[in-house]
């Protein structure tokens, strides 16, 4: 009897297993306040979390392999005519093995949910000082325009240290753009703005590619997302817009109706 | 309409003209060009050689563009305040100019009707009204003048400012970030622009473009629910049901029902029906079998 | 019941002999099995579809073919009559209509001749798809079919790929229809609801899902269909259609599905787990109830499909927290079946081996399901190797092996001849390795970036993890075919000239289908009525009195 109100009271801390992650997390700084995100970038900040996701998931695959192969090794059958003895679940066990896996499983779900939220925020949120480029996808084409109207096939030049914000639009149909190095998707569509943002932290080149199918050459649809240091970045944007003067939609329309 | 006396203008016809040709290109410039737009221009005035499609937003290219927070602004007093101000809700923004003797008023009354059908969402409380004059000559003299003439004589609705702003650059910037395109026509003394309500969302991005004289309160006040998208919580369920009811059509500037949604609502419920029918069904045939 | 082509239920052993009795068969054993042919000569299909596939990725650049697509119809080929052509008629098919009513004691299904149109709509349904690979505007939207693009001339027949859904979507509804009316009313004198077998409780509750989520997968690809062919514009946002609906209304069913193929498939393995451990299924009513919160878990997680397609944050963010809440219905389901080996008498039968290794697979795919959920994580391998790998190790790897598994378990009972035990198990090891070779690399190359549904690679050219994986996957692809081809091969064989079973009951299961039954039921399924005494349960090995493999007549009635 006394042993069986001890059960209760484990059973009904165990209930409580769920809250211990979220918690844990509510005595941090509030996630989206906390600053700068501990100087993460998104894809550094998405890597930790994808380490802790893998580390999370190998321990209860290996545990739980591990006790089933146990299992199958040490119940094989001796002699024939053998059967099971599993042992009948009293009603308290019955629930009680309902109840605290669940629990358990709650648990990590919220763990992994808590950090999977401040992660989203991360993403979701674009610095105010972000630059802006708009993205338009087409078969099977990048068309990027950066804020100096330097207009470009399949490549962009970001500056480095500089958040960049892509805002994005399809001219046909449904288009993903993925950037191999940023860890970040988001889907082009017609008719619908979309929108990504990234830190371009280190020099150099990374791919970008489509990920949703759009046909024969979806394969054929990537482009080369590239990191130049401020100085270099400037030259390029110097170089880039003496020998294509933009225009903008006004200029034009007061172009022609000066004509008139 | 008679343009085969264009020729010999006598001022009277110069306001006729102005004003058909005012009502013309909004017809025009504010539908989308469907078929028929260059027809109905060309029945106005054959000889010009304005093309409307000039005027035309490309939609696509200026949506979730952001509008400038910095942006001085001078009301009707003649006092300074920044775009941003206006910014945090909604806020349903009309190019217009106050010498207009025409469509401008037209666009200010229409959408003061408009907004009046417009009950779920209240103005001043859930989104602001701005209405900004694009020709730098306009004062807040002229400005007063034009309220008296657009039947705001007695002041506008609490979180519904009209505004002038001074710098041609400036005026120039933000049309330019919106594509809202006008010229001067000197021979018709006016300006020709396109009759349109350029929805901001509270951070100030460019939601949707809806064009006077087509839209219903049911267009605007989606069009509200919509722009207030970033801010709707699982506690506004009902506003995000009733925003997924309906999509945008880029054709003729409304929002249309979204058909295939209740095709879906049918077919679960056929689906759902269907358990319980057979179930019935054998529930029934079992109960005479046995009797 | 008039269902029995004129014949009275005799129970007489023996199938249909002419071959118009085959085709115009009311009884659900022959219809079961026509659902198996179709299945199989699907998987065959689509497997080949596979490996031309995986041969022209073996390497960066073009391999057998160059031409996109050739490429992309192989690639919808695949996916389209795996799930649609193999495993569901395997699962919902072959298991619902041959084992279902034989386990639940009842002479038929509930409707024989709903049942028997079902099966030629699959078939026709099947052959249309099958159509695809000859006619001249071949369909290559994917089985997903996603507008604008299935909307576009590119895409080929969009009618096809829509009469298709709509006609393998009706068969799987009457068909639902039937096993639910089935389950429910059919059941044979003293069975109850706590005393099913978890295979029937799977397959009941995936043809639930079936029932509520088809119709809605129907309706949305019709319109496809008329927006693309009549001009309405459902899906156009040029003409106030919208471009995302049909995403959210394709995964409302689409991931419901998911779990139409893996809670059959569950059924099999606790069948044949606890038949081999010779041992109670470890809380039994628990694992019930848990197959039943499928139906409501499964109703709202869609969105996980659609997490980078521009929805607003708060719903990603919600339906993040609904899809992780899958693993507690899931997580009881793999407690059951690893507690029904504790303390067990097991014996490795050859369909042992291969739920042994479907087993194993899916606590790989369920666990790499996890980060999947999180929408974070999901920008990060959206459309990538990860999630391919992910849903291979679930359906492909361990669904596949589940359903070959029941295959070769009921084999007796389907041909009243066994397989080669040897062969059986030296083909579960092939396809446990070659599976594990072609699937386990690839969720490398999609930590590093590689997207699904290309035919090349080349912009990863220099990335080693992603070129290597891609040629360890061929090379394991060529142990699967070999393996995939030497289990028909086992088949086939065992049909025609394996060793005749010498027992109605060779596994030494409790279940109906082995104990009341001839080596091959008959017609009307048992001898006499069946009925089960009180208290009676399916998985009770340690209290049944009746040794192992003997055959007996089961019980005959006398309880009532």
């Amino acid at each position: 009897m006394k042993f069986k109100s001890l059960m209760h009271k484990v059973m009904a801390a165990m209930l409580a297993l769920p809250l211990i992650p979220s918690l844990a997390h509510a005595f941090q700084a509030a996630p989206a306040r906390r600053a700068d995100y501990n100087g993460w970038t998104p894809h550094e900040h998405w890597d930790a979390v994808w380490h802790e996701t893998m580390l999370d998931i190998t321990v209860l695959g290996v545990v739980f392999a591990i006790i089933t192969i146990a299992f199958m090794v040490m119940y094989v059958r001796k002699g024939h005519g053998e059967r099971g003895k599993l042992p009948s679940l009293t009603n308290q066990a019955k629930i009680g093995w309902v109840v605290i896996p669940c629990m358990l499983f709650l648990g990590d779900d919220l763990f992994l949910y808590v950090k999977g939220f401040d992660l989203h925020n991360h993403y979701r949120e674009v610095p105010t000082n972000a630059v802006e480029v708009k993205l338009t996808g087409s078969m099977w084409n990048w068309n990027y325009v950066d804020v100096n109207g330097i207009d470009s096939d399949n490549e962009l030049v970001v500056k480095q240290g500089t958040p960049v914000v892509l805002r994005m639009v399809s001219d046909d149909v449904l288009h993903s753009h993925y950037m191999t190095r940023y860890r970040v998707t988001e889907d082009l569509m017609p008719g619908r703005i979309t929108w990504q943002w990234f830190m371009p932290d280190q020099l150099g080149e990374s791919v970008a590619t489509c990920r949703e199918y759009c046909g024969t050459q979806h394969s054929g649809m990537y482009g080369k997302i590239i990191v130049k240091s401020a100085a270099d970045y400037d030259a390029y944007v110097a170089e880039q817009t003496a020998s294509v003067p933009s225009v903008t939609g006004v200029a034009k329309a007061a172009t022609a109706a000066d004509q008139i | 309409m008679n343009h085969t006396s264009s020729y010999s203008v006598t001022p009277s016809w110069s306001g006729l003209r102005k004003l058909a040709l005012t009502m013309a290109v909004s017809a025009v410039a504010l539908l989308g060009f469907a078929n028929g737009a260059h027809a109905a221009y060309g029945n106005v005035s054959k000889d010009s050689v304005v093309d409307p499609s000039i005027l035309k937003i490309e939609e696509i290219k200026f949506l979730g563009e952001k509008a400038d927070y910095d942006f001085v602004l001078q009301d009707e007093t003649g006092a300074d305040f920044k775009l941003g101000s206006m910014l945090g809700k909604p806020l349903v923004l009309a190019f217009s100019y106050y010498t207009c003797d025409g469509a401008c008023s037209v666009i200010n009354k229409n959408l003061s009707e408009t907004l009046k059908g417009v009950e779920r969402w209240k103005i001043g409380q859930d989104y602001n009204v701005l209405t900004v004059s694009f020709d730098k000559n306009d004062t807040p003299a002229t400005l007063a003048n034009f309220m008296k003439e657009a039947g705001f004589a007695d002041g506008l609705p609490s979180g519904w400012k009209m505004t002038t702003m001074q710098e041609k650059a400036n005026i120039d910037k933000l049309t330019g970030s919106m594509g809202f395109k006008y010229f001067w026509s000197p021979r018709d003394a006016m300006f020709l622009h396109p009759n349109v309500y350029i929805m901001l969302s509270p951070k100030g991005r460019v939601t949707r473009y809806l064009y006077g004289g087509t839209i219903t309160p049911l267009d605007m006040e989606l069009a509200i629910t919509k722009a207030k998208g970033e801010k709707i919580a699982a506690a506004n369920v009902i506003d995000f049901v009733v925003g997924a009811c309906y999509s945008y059509n880029y054709k003729d500037g409304k929002y249309t029902v979204n058909i295939p949604l209740f095709v879906a609502a049918g077919a679960l419920i056929f689906g759902l029906s269907l358990i319980v029918g057979s179930f019935s069904y054998m529930k029934f045939r079992r109960v005479k079998h046995e009797i | 019941m008039s269902g029995f082509m004129g014949h009275e239920p005799d129970g007489k052993p023996g199938q249909p002999k002419t071959v118009k009795e085959w085709v115009f068969t009311l009884d659900h054993k022959v219809i079961g099995v026509w659902y198996l042919i179709g299945s199989i000569a699907s998987f065959v299909v689509a497997g080949l579809a596979a490996t031309a596939m995986r041969i022209e990725l073996g390497s960066v650049g073009p391999d057998i073919t160059d031409n996109g697509d050739i490429y992309n119809l192989w690639l919808t080929m695949h996916g389209a009559v795996m799930i649609l052509g193999f495993q569901i008629p395997a699962l919902l098919g072959f298991v619902a209509n041959w084992a279902v009513p034989i386990m639940v004691g009842g002479k038929d299904m509930a409707f024989p001749r709903v049942n028997a149109m079902s099966v030629w709509l699959l078939w026709s349904g099947i052959l249309l798809a099958l159509l695809n690979l000859v006619i001249p505007d071949s369909y290559n939207g994917m089985w997903t079919g996603y507008p604008p693009y299935s909307l576009t001339d590119a895409v080929g027949n969009t009618a096809l790929y829509s009469s298709v859904v709509i006609i393998l979507g009706m068969s799987s509804v009457f068909g639902a229809v039937n096993l639910a009316c089935t389950v429910a009313f059919m059941r044979c004198k003293g069975m109850g609801w706590f005393q099913m077998p978890l295979t029937v409780w799977c397959v009941f509750t995936a043809n639930v899902i079936q029932l509520i989520f088809v119709p809605v997968l129907a309706a949305s690809v019709l319109l496809l269909s008329m927006d693309k062919y009549l001009g309405f514009g459902f899906y156009n946002p040029e003409v106030g259609g919208d471009v995302l609906l049909y995403q959210n209304l394709f995964w409302f069913y689409s991931h419901p599905a998911v779990y139409v193929i893996l809670l059959p498939f569950m059924g099999i393995l606790f069948e044949i787990f606890a038949v081999s451990a010779r041992n109670d299924v470890f809380n039994y009513k628990a694992t019930v109830w848990a197959t039943i919160a499928f139906i409501p878990v499964s109703s709202d997680v869609w969105v996980h499909h659609a997490y980078v397609a521009g929805l607003p944050d708060w719903l990603r963010l919600l339906q993040t927290f609904t899809t992780l809440l899958i693993s507690l219905p899931f997580g009881l389901l793999m407690l059951s079946l690893t507690g029904t080996m504790y303390r067990g008498a097991i014996r490795y039968t050859g369909p042992m081996w291969w739920a042994v290794g479907a087993f194993f697979m899916l606590i790989i795919g369920a666990l790499t399901g996890i980060p999947n959920a999180l929408s974070a994580i999901d920008y990060g391998i959206s459309d990538s190797y990860v999630i391919m790998s992910h849903f291979h190790y679930v359906m492909a790897v361990s669904g596949g092996m589940a359903i070959f598994a029941g295959v070769f378990f009921w084999f007796p009972k389907l041909t009243g001849r066994m397989c080669n035990s040897f062969m059986t198990k030296l083909t579960a090891a092939g396809f446990f390795i070659g599976m594990n070779i072609v699937m386990g690399p690839l969720y490398f190359a999609g930590m590093e970036g590689m997207p699904r549904r290309y035919m090349d690679y080349q912009m990863y050219a220099d990335n080693a993890t992603i070129v290597s994986a891609q040629h360890w996957s061929t090379i394991g692809i060529y142990i699967t075919f070999v393996s995939a081809l030497l289990m028909i091969v086992v088949w086939l064989h065992g049909a025609i000239a394996g060793e005749k079973a010498t027992s109605a009951n060779p596994w030494g299961s409790q279940s109906l289908e082995f104990t009341a039954t001839a080596i091959i039921p008959g017609q009307g399924n048992f001898p006499t009525p069946v009925s089960v005494p009180e208290g009676w349960h399916p998985y009770n090995f340690i209290d049944n009195p009746k040794p192992e493999f003997e055959p007996h007549p089961g019980h005959t009635g006398g309880h009532h």
